[in-house]
This record gives structure tokens, C-alpha cells and sequence, in this order.
């Protein structure tokens, strides 16, 4: 059973780009950031042109063990299992600067800038609604390959790109996320365009711009590769099963009550 | 790419007023301003040594002749123009360490920086602090003559080239293409010309050595300090001396003097864990016992369509293809339901036939994906889905005490904000809870989803919870022909004490006294976090741990002893 997300009407929103864009800003503004970043901030966030397909494909009872802290009233407990493919044009914009603060605050810095273009996952997905929809336990199970995957491995990026990881990595989550990064400040003019090939035959483009303050670096491929292979890390430790993510919906304003239980194995 | 540096430091003055007096104190780390070297005292020996303005000289000893006689100071410092430190090259490397490559090139124009000291100017004098008496001559003069002296180093203009290295620990830098360049003047016009010349010599083994040694060991003692302080705030401050520290992410081992870095702050070689990781003993006999062990000029380990090794518990690599085909993934459970471009080719693609023949194409791809038909044509089985994903985490778990997280959001509907339980996104995350996984459902109720409620507990295990190894993948396939497979789930996995000898099976060499025999209680693969790390051969552990001997080693991953001796 699929859904039917009207997606054109959420794309001609430009106050919903904004508001996602804002609140993504005060996220990270309320985040701890460590001293040698200066600020992150999203300049820019656009919802892609196309909607994500979802794709329900079971209504169950839930696994044993998914709940944590299950609480008396099993009855009404559900599973779904869920199918999401998003291939897309998903845009975001982000900006942060590298600080020295030696021997006085801020320097020295360097702005950094981070432009997400292109998003491709195609995953299984199991949510459990406990306690009459007060908990929700979302994890991603696996990733499922699509009928021209095992064409489009052998394209030449792939063989040119580093292959990390172990085989039989047990899940991506991203199939392919596309960055473009810029660092140095940001110029708005280019005077000329250096391609230069690196010592592994991939290829970096240095421009130098008319910016007083010298060259701006863009897409660092190697800088690319190793976000995503840190984003890719970081969701499957978070989302990935056999990690979840709860969200406790409260009513009332929560008590800080303990959730992480002291592992014992 | 380049750094942008704060104008507002460059344009008042603080920045100067800093840099005052950290090159004041810099200049005068070695300086000994005691009473001995006051004007009054009688100074030393004859020896002019001018290498005193040679600013890498800070150490000198208090009986050679001090021309100094008072501290260096920094008269004033101008930086009108704001430095460039520009980025030219970036290389990242995440394999297989951690390393950061650049190039980098460094400008300062029209710097200005003024020294004042006071200097002896009676050459002849003659120490005779520490002479004996019977030596001493009967000087009519020996004084002192004292002259303050400014020097002004003009029209500072640098542009270097330098190639850093960033690795785990530290940071190294290299200067290439070093063009240093600045006026000279000096208040006591007989000493420019010889001061300069100096100056300019040693500023090339400056940038060539002092430097590059002096950031390495700041980086490194940086770096390791912060690894000690958890709770420091002072992240980009220069931390104090670091002498006799020892940190959790390797071993120190403390070297010689280096100058220049405030206080005389000791080097250190920081090894990383994956360094020491290799050199583990314990590996290195079994390898040495295998290794030993396969003396052998027979060929039969390419033979055979099922067998991996001659030796059991091995994997010959020759077999390697083999054994990945057959690992627990996703696209390997599911292959018959890929379809690629090559349906049209020759390359057997049938439901039946998968696991019998030799596929190169499963050999290719290296993804962990399930095949989109099967969602499709609803053919998946969700427990079978869960623990195929539980296998290939325990496996790829490097570390023991990695676990699952479970984070948790509070989503507040009143107040419509989100308060996140942030913790440490450390390995040492406590967020391992008790997780009952279901059983895998038995042979013949494998097409049906059921959950069984069974609630499996650590501690006191039931015996029939090991998975019979020819269940994983497929019953035609088996990793090893095994005789008896009713011993595997009559053997009870908690019993520490002895086996009962007659549960043993028939061939196994009599002559080992049945005490030496131990069954270390082994987790289950089934159960999440457990402790221990296994040979992450599935079937392997439950064919053989059961019975199986130790040779040699206490902990729990077991190798099998060399042949004659098998089951």
C-alpha cells in the first residue's frame, strides 16, 4: 500500500522552506559547539521537486524487545514496516567557520561551505507505536536495491572513488549524497578555474577569485567523500538497526526521567 | 583557500601589546637574572659569543660570558598590513589513518618589531669569579662598561611555502620556499653589518628545523593534553607543561630538551592503539600454530565444492570468494531474487541452484541489499530480515564494548520544543538495554512472520537456542559435514564444569585426561552485546565450541588444534 504525498503543494511553499530552514538554524544554534567552530548556520533549504515514495508494507505486532520500558497496555500496540525511496533534488546550504582563538578570540578563521544537492536512499524502515501512540521507536532495517542498482555500480566514479568500508557493509542508508564544498571565503567572482588532478587521478577544482584574501578551494573531493562517509557513520550508528530512535511524546511537560539504562549484557 | 584573520585584532593594538610580551618572555626563557649577573658582579670569561641575539640560543650557562646583561625587551611591534595564510592544496585521507595533507603559503608584509637590550662593550674584561687565587693577576681596571642597545628589524617581508601534515596526533610542517627578507638597524653602528649577516644565516636553520620541531611538539602535547582533559574549556590554549602526563589514547615515552616553547616542555612519541594492536602475542603464536601447521605440498584445498579448508575453524584464501558468497547478507539470502543485467547471459540465475554453483556475480558486488523483489512479491520474512542485520553488526563490531544506541527525543506538545537527550556520542554509551530477539522460527514454519514471545535471557540460557548452522542460509549448504548434530543442542552452554565423557563423540584422542577439557560459557549469537568476540565464522562456534578444545589460550575465541587431532 503506497501514499500519496501531494508534493507540489508543499514545494510552491516558499514559507515552508523558510520555517524548516529557521528551525534547522536554532537547532544548531542551541547546539554546544566545539571551540574551534565558530557558528553553523543553513543559508539555504529547498525541498526537492520530487515527493519520497512510501510504501507501507505490514501492519504487525511488535518484535519483542523494541519497546523499552513497555508499560502494561500491550494491546494496542502496532508495527509498520515501511518502505522509502527518496531520490532527489533536496537542497541545504551550510555554513561554518574553522576559528583559531589563539592568542586572541577568533584570529584566525575559515569560512567553510557546505552545499547538499542530490539525496538517494531507498530504505526499509520499522516503526513502533507504543502506549497509544506516546512512543514511537524508529529504525532503519535495511537498504533495498533497486532493479538498475547493479548497473549503475560499475559506472566509472564508482570504480574511481575509494572503496571503504568492509564488504558487506550491513547498511548505507544514503545511497549517494552529493556535496559541493567551498572553502575559503566566499567569492563572488571568479577570475579562472584550475582543475588539478590529485594523486589518485580524481579531480579538484581550485578557483582562484578576485577575493583580496587569495584562493577559494571548491569541490575538495576528498573533503566530500569523507562527510559523507561520516554522515553515513553517524546515521547508521543512530538510526540503524540494530540502533532506534525514540520519540516520547508527552502531553505534559516531561520529567527528566532516565531513559539510557546502564548496558548489562 | 584562505584564513580570514580577525582585523579588528590588527588594527588596535592589542595584537602588538600581545605579541610584546610573548616574545619577551620568549626571548628571556633562558635569562637568569640572579644576583651574579648583575652589573656588580665581576663577569666572566673572555669569550665574546655573539650567538646571544641568535634567538634559538636560550639556554646558555651563567658562567660563560653573558653580553646580555638585562632581558631582551620588545620595544614595539607593528603589523601594518594584516598576514595572509592562504590554503592552496587539501588532501583528506581517512584510510588508513586519519591524515590531512595541505600546502600552504604564508605572507607578511612591512612588519616591524624593535628590540632593546643592554649589552657588555668591554671586551677585555676578565672573569675571575671562579679563578683560584694563585692565578689571578692584578688588574688595574676591569670594569664594566655597559651600553643599552636598540635593534629595529624593518620592512619585514616573509613568504613561505609549507607542506602540513596533519595526523593523528600531531603536525608537521615543512617550509619550502622560504623568502625572508628585512632592514636592518642597529644603534651601534660597528655591530650591524656582523649582527645582520648572523642573523640572516641562522634564519635559514630556523625554518628549516627549529620551527618545524617546535609546532610538532606543541601539536603533540596540545593534542594529548586534550585528550587528558575531559572537562577543559581552555580547548585552543596552549597548555602548561606536560611533563610526566600520560594519556588514554597511547603510550608517551619523554625525549630530549626543546626551546622556544615557554617552558622547556618535553617531546613525546604518542603511539596510537592500532600500532600496539598489531603486535599482539597472542596472535602471533596462533598464526605461528597455523602457519606451522599447513606445512604441507598437497593440493587438495582447491578441491571440493564445500569445503573451505583442510584444517577446520580456517579459511584458505584461495576460498575466500566462496566463503563471502555464503556469508549471511541481505543480497546473499535473497540472490535469487537480483535481477541484473545479466539475466540475459548464461550466469544461473534460478531460486534452486544458487548456492551450488560458483556465481561470479555474486562475488562482485559488495553491498549488503535486499533485493527490491522481494518486497515486491512480499517473499521477505522480517525476523529473518532482523537477524541476518544482528549477524553482520556483531561481526562488524570492532569494538567489544560497542552497543546499539537508543537514543530518545522528548517531543513536548505544550511547548513545542524539543529537548534532546544529547549524550556523548562516545563508544562508551550506556545505552544497551535487554533485548529479547525472537526466536528464528523452525524449519518447517519458515514461511510464516511469527514472533514467538520467548524471552531469552543471558544468564541462564535454554540448550535449544543455538541456531543449527545449516539454517542460516539455505539446507542444502553446510560449512562443514558434521557427524552428529544432536550434540550441539543436547550440550547445555553454561556449564562451566566438566563434560560428561560419554557425550563426547567416538574419535576423539583418548589420551588428553578429560579434566583439561573446559566449556567456556559462550553467548549466544542470537543475543545482542554480548561480550565476547568470536571467530565470526557462522556455524563455526556452534559446531565446535561446544566440545571443543582449548589449545592453548584462555579467552574464549577457541582454535582448533593442528591436525591429526580433529573430530
Amino acid at each position: 500500500m503506497s501514499f500519496e504525498v501531494h508534493w507540489e503543494d508543499l514545494q510552491n511553499d516558499v514559507a515552508l522552506n523558510a520555517q524548516i530552514r529557521d528551525k534547522l538554524n536554532s537547532f544548531f544554534g542551541s547546539l554546544e559547539l566545539p571551540s574551534y567552530l565558530n557558528h553553523i548556520s543553513i543559508t539555504d533549504f529547498q525541498i526537492g521537486s520530487h515527493a519520497p515514495e512510501i510504501i507501507l508494507h505490514d501492519i504487525s505486532e511488535p518484535i519483542s524487545g523494541i519497546n523499552p520500558n513497555p508499560s502494561g497496555t500491550d494491546e494496542n500496540d502496532l508495527q509498520l514496516l515501511f518502505e522509502v525511496k527518496y531520490d532527489d533534488d533536496l537542497q541545504l546550504e551550510l555554513n561554518t567557520s574553522l576559528v583559531l582563538n589563539y592568542p586572541s578570540k577568533e584570529f584566525m578563521a575559515l569560512p567553510i561551505n557546505i552545499k547538499v544537492r542530490f539525496v538517494s536512499l531507498h530504505i526499509l524502515c520499522l516503526i513502533g507505536i507504543f502506549n497509544k501512540g506516546k512512543r514511537i521507536v524508529f529504525s532503519v532495517l535495511c537498504d533495498i536495491e533497486d532493479q538498475n542498482d547493479s548497473t549503475r555500480r560499475q559506472s566509472i566514479g564508482d570504480l574511481l572513488k575509494d572503496k571503504v568500508g568492509s564488504p558487506l557493509e550491513r547498511l548505507a542508508i544514503i545511497k549517494d549524497l552529493s556535496i559541493e564544498t567551498e572553502i575559503g571565503s566566499d567569492a563572488s567572482t571568479n577570475l579562472s578555474n584550475d582543475l588539478q588532478i590529485n594523486d589518485d587521478d580524481t579531480l579538484s577544482e581550485l578557483s582562484y577569485s578576485s577575493n583580496p584574501n587569495g584562493a577559494t578551494l571548491r569541490n575538495v573531493d576528498k573533503l566530500e567523500q569523507f562527510l559523507v562517509e561520516k554522515l553515513k557513520n553517524f546515521l547508521r550508528q543512530e538510526v540503524g538497526w540494530p540502533s532506534w530512535l525514540t520519540f516520547e511524546l508527552d502531553d505534559e511537560s516531561s520529567d527528566e526521567s532516565d531513559e539510557d539504562d546502564s548496558g548489562n549484557e | 583557500m584562505s584564513f580570514k584573520f580577525n582585523e579588528d585584532v590588527f588594527r588596535d593594538n592589542s595584537f602588538n601589546e600581545k605579541i610584546k610580551e610573548k616574545l619577551t618572555s620568549a626571548l628571556n626563557k633562558g635569562f637568569h637574572s640572579d644576583s651574579n649577573t648583575n652589573s656588580n658582579s665581576n663577569p666572566n670569561s673572555n669569550k665574546i659569543d655573539l650567538n646571544q641575539y641568535d634567538f634559538n640560543d636560550t639556554n646558555k650557562h651563567t658562567e660563560k660570558a653573558d653580553i646580555l646583561k638585562s632581558k631582551i625587551i620588545v620595544k614595539s611591534t607593528d603589523f601594518p598590513t594584516i598576514p595572509k595564510f592562504e590554503i592552496l592544496d587539501l588532501d583528506i585521507n581517512t584510510q588508513p589513518r586519519s591524515l590531512v595533507k595541505g600546502i600552504c603559503k604564508i605572507i607578511v608584509k612591512d612588519a616591524m618589531v624593535q628590540l632593546q637590550t643592554v649589552i657588555e662593550s668591554n671586551l677585555l674584561l676578565v672573569n675571575m669569579k671562579n679563578s683560584p687565587m694563585f692565578i689571578k693577576p692584578k688588574l688595574i681596571e676591569n670594569n664594566s662598561l655597559e651600553i643599552p642597545i636598540v635593534m629595529t628589524f624593518s620592512q619585514i617581508s616573509l613568504e613561505a611555502i609549507s607542506n602540513i601534515f596533519v595526523k593523528n596526533n600531531s603536525l608537521s610542517i615543512s617550509f619550502n620556499d622560504v623568502n625572508l627578507d628585512f632592514n636592518f638597524d642597529c644603534s651601534i653602528k660597528i655591530l650591524q653589518n656582523t649582527i645582520e649577516r648572523r642573523l640572516k644565516d641562522s634564519m635559514h636553520l630556523l625554518f628549516k628545523d627549529v620551527l618545524p620541531t617546535v609546532l610538532f611538539n606543541m601539536s603533540q602535547s596540545w593534542f594529548t593534553n586534550n585528550h587528558n582533559n575531559s572537562t577543559s574549556n581552555n580547548v585552543n590554549h596552549i597548555p602548561p607543561q606536560l611533563s610526566s602526563s600520560t594519556t588514554s589514547s597511547g603510550t608517551i615515552l619523554d625525549k630530549s630538551n626543546v626551546k622556544k616553547n615557554g617552558k622547556s616542555s618535553l617531546p613525546k612519541t604518542v603511539f596510537d592503539e592500532v600500532d600496539l594492536q598489531e603486535l599482539s602475542p597472542k596472535n602471533m603464536v596462533r598464526l605461528s600454530t597455523i602457519v606451522s601447521s599447513r606445512h604441507t605440498l598437497s593440493l587438495h584445498g582447491t578441491s571440493g565444492l564445500h569445503s573451505m579448508a583442510s584444517i577446520p575453524g580456517c579459511l584458505e584464501k584461495q576460498n575466500l570468494y566462496r566463503f563471502i558468497s555464503r556469508m549471511p547478507s541481505l543480497s546473499n539470502y535473497y540472490s535469487a531474487y537480483r535481477t541484473g543485467v545479466t539475466s540475459d547471459n548464461n550466469n544461473v540465475n534460478n531460486a534452486n541452484n544458487q548456492m551450488n554453483c560458483i556465481d561470479s556475480q555474486h562475488y562482485s558486488h559488495d553491498n549488503n541489499f535486499l533485493p527490491e523483489r522481494v518486497l515486491r512479491e512480499k517473499k521477505y520474512d522480517l525476523n529473518q530480515i532482523i537477524d541476518i542485520q544482528n549477524k553482520l553488526y556483531e561481526r562488524s563490531a570492532a569494538d567489544e564494548n560497542e552497543k546499539p544506541k537508543r537514543r530518545t527525543i522528548k517531543l513536548n506538545r505544550k511547548h513545542k520544543k524539543r529537548q534532546e537527550n544529547i549524550e556523548s556520542v562516545r563508544q562508551s554509551t550506556p545505552t544497551f538495554e535487554k533485548f529479547n530477539l525472537p526466536k528464528l522460527t523452525d524449519e518447517s514454519k519458515k514461511s510464516t512472520v511469527t514472533v514467538n514471545n520467548n524471552k531469552i535471557d543471558d544468564e541462564v540460557p535454554s540448550p535449544r537456542t543455538n541456531v543449527p548452522p545449516h539454517m542460516i542460509f539455505n539446507e542444502n549448504i553446510e560449512y562443514f559435514t558434521e557427524k552428529d548434530h544432536s550434540l550441539l543442542f543436547d550440550t547445555p552452554l553454561h556449564t562451566n564444569e566438566i563434560t560428561d565423557p560419554e557425550k563426547l563423540p567416538n574419535d576423539i584422542i583418548r589420551s588428553i585426561d578429560i579434566k583439561d577439557i573446559k566449556i567456556n560459557p559462550k553467548k549466544r549469537i542470537n543475543s545482542l552485546g554480548s561480550g565476547s568476540k568470536r571467530i565470526s565464522f557462522v556455524g563455526i562456534n556452534n559446531l565446535y565450541n561446544n566440545n571443543g578444545w582449548k589449545w592453548g589460550n584462555e579467552d574464549n575465541t577457541t582454535v582448533l588444534p593442528p591436525p591429526p587431532y580433529r573430530l
